[in-house]
């Protein structure tokens, strides 16, 4: 019993799982649980999440890698704001 | 280092593209918007069959960009770069090899003083692995004052160090002939070390007669031999002496030294000793 109650859980977790990010100033930063990217230019990007969107801005904004929910944001990031 | 294929999309939702690979699971690199409508990005050349199978049903016209020019020359020299650092290092080990020693080799007449010879070399820090030896004289002078040896060389040749060394052929040490007794007499005991003997323990020889001879069988095949070997022979001997008993005795052992078995008889003019002489025929032992 315990053993579903963990997998359900982690389940519950990852369902609902926000975008998680770090970002390091004038050197981009890394998105997690992203499973859209709703606008990519090289000002602004906005990815979505299950339960949340964040919005990119900067300048020369690219994407070095976009692989399992995880995006790679490169260029300088301005202001990053989380959209409920 | 994963090869990479570079593509420009053309469409009004570029960003789709991109979703598109990751819910199939193509990892996107390098991802940028070249222009409004154009969103550019590179994937594994791996990949490259898959994209274009899921771009093929749908309205996105899927360039691939080309390296062409400077870019395409820089980009063949850095994927040669790991090839070229190989070959160098690889050049780099074929050379470090040839200058170690991989094999120490004692060749020539004098081969037989190969521990000695291995000896001088590892005082001097040549041992296998090591560096090949610079200043050979040293080392060929060491050798050269072994007995015999008359001539010394190194040379090296893919990490192999051969040392010639070679011993004299005017030596009497080298000389092949047998062992003769000096006397009549008869044999007490042989010692051998090299060589074949013809005669045994308590056989009558005569003066000159051979004892020993110079070859050794080898299974069936006769090789001629350096002899060493001592015998000892009794040899009897009378003789009359002058003077006193004593002086008799003195005369005798200053002659054929310690005598054995001795006996001394006053006979006219003198005394007559009788005993037994022990003779050694030696050769190329001490």
């Amino acid at each position: 019993m315990r053993l579903i109650r963990e997998i359900f859980k982690a389940l519950s977790a990852e369902a609902g799982a926000e975008v998680q990010y770090t970002v390091v100033e004038g050197q981009g930063g890394y998105f997690q649980n992203v499973k859209r990217i709703l606008e990519f230019t090289p000002e602004r990007i906005v990815l979505r999440g299950k339960k949340n969107s964040v919005r990119i801005e900067g300048k020369n904004l690219k994407i070095g890698k976009y692989y399992s929910g995880d995006v790679a944001v490169g260029g300088e990031i301005v202001r990053v704001e989380k959209e409920v | 280092m994963m090869r990479k294929t570079r593509l420009t999309v053309d469409s009004l939702a570029a960003e789709r593209v991109l979703d598109k690979l990751a819910r199939e699971k193509i990892p996107v690199y390098s991802a940028e918007k070249s222009a409004k409508n154009k969103i550019t990005f590179c994937v594994a050349t791996k990949d490259l069959e898959k994209v274009f199978a899921i771009f093929s049903g749908l309205c996105y016209n899927v360039t691939e960009v080309r390296p062409r020019g400077l870019s395409l020359l820089s980009r063949k020299l850095l994927e040669g770069v790991g090839l070229l650092v190989g070959f160098l290092l690889f050049c780099l080990f074929v050379l470090s090899a040839q200058s170690r020693v991989l094999k120490i080799e004692v060749v020539g007449s004098g081969a037989y003083y190969e521990e000695r010879v291995l000896d001088v070399l590892t005082r001097a820090g040549v041992s296998p692995l090591s560096e090949m030896p610079k200043d050979t004289a040293k080392l060929s002078s060491e050798i050269l004052g072994f007995p015999d040896v008359d001539y010394c060389s190194f040379r090296s040749s893919g990490g192999i160090l051969t040392v010639e060394v070679e011993v004299g052929t005017n030596h009497t040490f080298r000389s092949v002939k047998g062992l003769c007794s000096p006397v009549k007499g008869k044999v007490e005991e042989i010692l051998l070390v090299r060589g074949t003997p013809v005669v045994k323990e308590g056989d009558e020889v005569e003066e000159g007669q051979l004892l020993v001879d110079s070859y050794a069988l080898y299974g069936e095949e006769k090789r001629s031999v350096v002899v060493i070997a001592r015998v000892k022979i009794a040899c009897p001997v009378s003789e009359v002496f002058e003077g006193d008993e004593e002086s008799a005795r003195s005369g005798a052992y200053l002659k054929y030294g310690e005598l054995t078995q001795i006996e001394t008889k006053q006979v006219d003019g003198g005394y007559l000793v009788t005993g037994i002489r022990h003779v050694e025929a030696t050769m190329n032992l001490n």
